[in-house]
């Protein structure tokens, strides 16, 4: 297509203009509910986000998972239960984690917990990663690592033991990353979701510490 | 008709009078003893110019004339610059399209300062994908994604603030996780989703 040069360098000073309003989004509210909700459920979900931000936990997950819903095309009583339960493991997740962690740690520990991850396990984690002096002062990398074995079917206590193990050796994302797809590339050949991550582990700790 | 030019036989012929022409021509021309004195008489008797003005000029410091200058070469090496990259530019469009023209700007995400993730998603035989997530309300027409140049690939570039974030790809109107990344694990309506980890520097998972 032959643009004309003055009509293209037009229509980068509009891109430019655009992108920086496009980085800039403001976090999603109870306004930003999909207007496919029945107006109450939209209402239920509302005052859930103002009794999670009353007690300083993140409300936008909330908005976020009903969005996700809508778009997957569940019905209103799934949202709503998803929803629910996503405020509840919030809170545990906080009791677990501590009043230090932020957002994403919070919202990765929700996770953990709905995918069959203990209080006890989350606190054990946390606790790990204060002994080790982490490079990371966040938690969301081991804590998704976690989740993503747990979505394989790995038992939760060799779950949460392999985590913990990466943590206390001080691991770089990049292990976390490597076990989790080291996993499932041997899950996909035939392994034992836990021998998986047994071999996996046992490589990982034959090399020297970081 | 035989051309003037087709034989060499004719130049040999014309050849010595013209060398006895130029021979003549050197001679001096003979002019009378009396006509060449009456005429240095005449050359001596000019009176003689008076001194010209010295031609070494007079380089004067002039402040204003010197800051002009420079602000006409600054202005002029601007010019240039910016007409190279136009050109650059023109050249680079002409074998591709705009959005693409667009990737090699500044991302969103630098301005920002959020570091950008790319999100790629391989899938050479479909029509149109989206990427959606948590970032952008789970909305499938904010985020499309653009075919690589090979034609095989979908990607796009995406500021995301640090944090943990949830996300999947629509493809041809269906939903499909991110095979490279890990599952978000909360998954309460049947369809997997992914998670990305995004650090102070980018993408930690």
């Amino acid at each position: 297509m032959n643009v004309p040069v003055t009509l293209r360098v037009v229509a980068l000073a509009l891109m430019c203009a655009a992108l920086p309003a496009h980085a800039q989004r403001a976090p999603l509210t109870a306004a930003d509910l999909p207007a496919k909700l029945s107006p109450n459920v939209r209402q239920v979900i509302a005052r859930l986000g103002d009794s999670l931000r009353a007690e300083r936990l993140p409300d936008e997950p909330l908005y976020a998972k009903a969005a996700e819903g809508v778009l997957k095309g569940a019905a209103e009583t799934r949202i709503l239960g998803a929803v629910r339960a996503l405020a509840r493991n919030l809170g545990e997740a906080r009791d677990a984690l501590g009043s230090g962690a932020d957002a994403a740690d919070l919202v990765a520990g929700a996770s953990a917990l709905h995918e069959g991850a203990t209080p006890a396990m989350l606190i054990q984690l946390r606790d790990a990663h204060r002994g080790a002096g982490a490079r990371e002062p966040s938690l969301a990398t081991p804590l998704v690592a976690l989740v993503d074995l747990l979505a394989r079917h790995v038992p939760a206590a060799t779950a949460a033991s392999a985590i913990d193990a990466l943590v206390a050796r001080r691991a770089p994302s990049e292990d976390f990353a490597a076990l989790r797809a080291g996993v499932a590339q041997d899950i996909f050949a035939g392994q034992t979701p836990e021998a998986a991550v047994t071999q996996r582990m046992r490589n990982i700790e034959a090399r020297p510490r970081p | 008709m035989m051309s003037h030019h087709e034989t060499g036989h004719e130049h040999d012929v014309d050849a010595r009078p013209l060398g006895r022409a130029i021979t003549d021509l050197r001679e001096p021309v003979p002019v009378r003893a009396e006509w060449r004195a009456s005429l240095l008489h005449r050359v001596a008797a000019l009176p003689i110019p008076s001194p010209q003005e010295p031609v070494a000029r007079v380089w004067r410091f002039r402040p204003l004339a010197m800051a002009a200058a420079g602000l006409v070469c600054a202005l002029a090496g601007a010019g240039a610059t910016a007409l190279f990259f136009t050109v650059r530019s023109n050249r680079f469009a002409a074998t591709d399209d705009l959005a693409t023209l667009t990737s090699s700007m500044p991302l969103p995400g630098e301005r920002s300062g959020h570091p950008p993730v790319r999100f790629v998603f391989v899938a050479p035989y479909a029509s149109r994908v989206a990427l959606v997530g948590d970032f952008n309300a789970w909305n499938p027409s904010a985020t499309p994604m653009r075919r690589s140049p090979d034609g095989r690939a979908w990607l796009i570039d995406v500021p995301l603030a640090p944090g943990r974030h949830v996300y999947s790809f629509v493809v041809d109107g269906d939903l499909a996780a991110d095979p490279a990344a890990p599952r978000s694990g909360d998954d309460d309506f049947g369809m997997p989703s992914s998670v990305v980890v995004v650090g102070d520097r980018g993408p930690r998972t």
